[in-house]
């Protein structure tokens, strides 16, 4: 379709798709998408090779990351992938080798620590800083990648590889492929994946999570598949500090807000749960997420009866609210 | 296959030039291979006369897809062809309508891997801006053909085609353009009578 011959010019084609998608997009004006097209295709800014990222946009990005609350040390890690990508930009520009990097990653973590949410994010991070083509997410899970007979199941992990080039394939619950035995499709599904890990190395990224445990045994099951996934991130359970945040958060993206005693009671309710013998099925902050959402339901119900709810009422969860019995854990 | 872009604001003349050149170019039956903005391509196919009643129009974005046309020219002993695409007519700001948007975006796209990029300006337009605002400097200048013009200066393949030179205004016009844009060729061109098309051809053989 294009024509075979490619002109040279001095605007990545990278840059330039950015451009035109955000022309598309009506983010910008023709004459403007216009000035950025030709203005970089003249020779003057060429200082050291302007990198693709620039350190601000970056700065941008990881601020959005930081406003999450608590994962000290997811954010440390994706800082330092970061760095280390604008840092091959700038040897690049030098002249000097920069390997590409295997970014694939092993999210591991107990239920509701963030492992979607921060996926979700990395990939729109690294479409950002033009790493990623397309930059979009492709989440799938067991019943995507294995299929119903023999060969089949090549077949649709192929197909899901195919649509996440350009982005992030994101396998949720990744240990259920090789939890079925010997004779699951679920282990050629593994296999078909590695190999794809192989033929685009560089033209996709894959983020495998799941649960702490069943990760590193999904890990041991296939020798290829630790060294394939160089990047492991650990999410820690939320502390009760961080989990009341998170409470605050969650209502008051709803506009609602926590009254003093609420919040003293959601702390011993948060403490006694994460000191309870039932510790392996806490979902730390969809657990919260619930809690909140529940005790809504229940002030609608408490508001029903008033003849008339002023807006500090409206707005405002009662310790009352917050029940402890069948409490979703 | 080359590509042969041919661009410009809305209502310049951009469909009637690409037929009126493929006719001057000695094809009889026009046959256009239609690039849609959502990926896909089809095949039609019409005789020139129909084409100019169906295709060009007085209406601002009549052309909302590339459609492009194969024209050959004689290379030594056999020939070249050149994939001679109109495009959809830019407007400045953000335009409301998604599709439209999506159109020029294609176009963008397009002109990125032209090897030919014939802007066509309407001198007439030009000249009858002059006319009413005379000094009041840049007035009568477009920012749009402005950044395009500069974009064209990376590129060998540009040239600038002042057309509707069939009106009387438009000679004042094609005046200001060639003064203008002493960096770029400037060829006097009407889409409608098909004047000044042997230079164009030349130009276009050159690239092709």
């Amino acid at each position: 379709m294009l024509p075979s011959d490619h002109r040279r010019t001095t605007v990545r084609p990278i840059v330039a798709q950015h451009v035109i998608d955000q022309y598309r997009q009506g983010q910008i004006a023709l004459s403007d998408a216009l000035r950025q097209l030709s203005g970089e295709a003249a020779p003057g800014p060429s200082v050291s090779g302007h990198p693709t990222i620039r350190r601000e946009r970056l700065q941008e990005i990881l601020d959005e990351l930081d406003a999450l609350v608590g994962l000290h040390e997811v954010k440390a890690t994706v800082r330092e992938i970061f760095a280390y990508l604008y840092m091959q930009q700038r040897r690049q520009s030098l002249q000097l080798r920069a390997e590409p990097v295997v970014l694939h990653m092993v999210f591991k973590g107990n239920p509701g620590t963030g492992k979607t949410t921060v996926a979700r994010l990395l990939a729109r991070m690294f479409h950002e800083c033009g790493l990623l083509e397309k930059g979009h997410l492709v989440e799938v899970e067991r019943a995507d990648l294995v299929g119903e007979y023999i060969g089949h199941t090549a077949q649709k992990t192929r197909e899901m590889v195919k649509k996440a080039l350009g982005g992030v394939l994101f396998i949720d619950e990744a240990y259920s492929l090789a939890r079925g035995g010997e004779k699951d499709f679920g282990r050629e599904a593994i296999d078909c994946l590695v190999k794809s890990m192989e033929d685009f190395r560089n033209q996709f990224i894959a983020i495998i999570a799941g649960y702490e445990r069943e990760m590193e045994w999904f890990l041991s099951t296939n020798p290829g598949l630790p060294s394939r996934f160089p990047i492991h991130v650990t999410f820690p359970d939320y502390s009760v500090a961080a989990l009341l945040e998170i409470a605050r958060r969650i209502a008051a993206d709803r506009q609602y807000r926590l009254s003093p005693e609420a919040e003293k009671k959601l702390r011993l309710y948060l403490e006694e749960a994460l000191s309870s013998c039932h510790r392996s099925n806490f979902s730390n902050a969809r657990f919260v997420r619930n809690l909140v959402e529940r005790a809504i339901r229940r002030q609608a119900l408490r508001l029903f009866e008033a003849a008339t709810v002023d807006r500090q009422a409206a707005m405002t969860l009662q310790p009352q609210d917050f029940q402890r019995e069948g409490m979703v854990l | 296959m080359n590509r042969g872009l041919v661009i410009g604001k809305t209502n310049v003349g951009k469909t009637l030039f690409c037929i009126h050149f493929a006719k001057f170019m000695g094809i009889r039956e026009l046959n256009w291979l239609v690039e849609r903005t959502d990926g896909q391509t089809e095949r039609r196919r019409m005789s020139v006369n129909a084409a100019e009643v169906e295709l060009s129009d007085a209406t601002p974005h009549r052309t909302r897809n590339l459609q492009s046309l194969a024209v050959e020219f004689p290379h030594k002993k056999g020939t070249h062809t050149l994939l001679l695409s109109d495009s959809t007519g830019l407007c400045d700001g953000i335009h409301p309508e998604a599709s439209v948007r999506e159109a020029m975006a294609q176009t963008l796209e397009v002109l990125f891997s032209a090897r030919i990029v014939l802007h066509i300006v309407d001198a007439a337009q030009i000249g009858r801006r002059l006319m009413q605002g005379v000094g009041s400097g840049d007035a009568w200048w477009d920012p749009v053909e402005e950044q395009l013009a500069d974009y064209g200066g990376t590129q060998s393949g540009y040239i600038i085609l002042a057309n509707k030179m069939d009106l009387p205004e438009a000679r004042s016009g094609y005046a200001a353009l060639s003064k203008r844009f002493t960096r770029h060729r400037v060829i006097p061109v009407s889409a409608l009578y098909a004047t000044g098309f042997r230079e164009v051809k030349q130009h276009v053989w050159r690239f092709a």
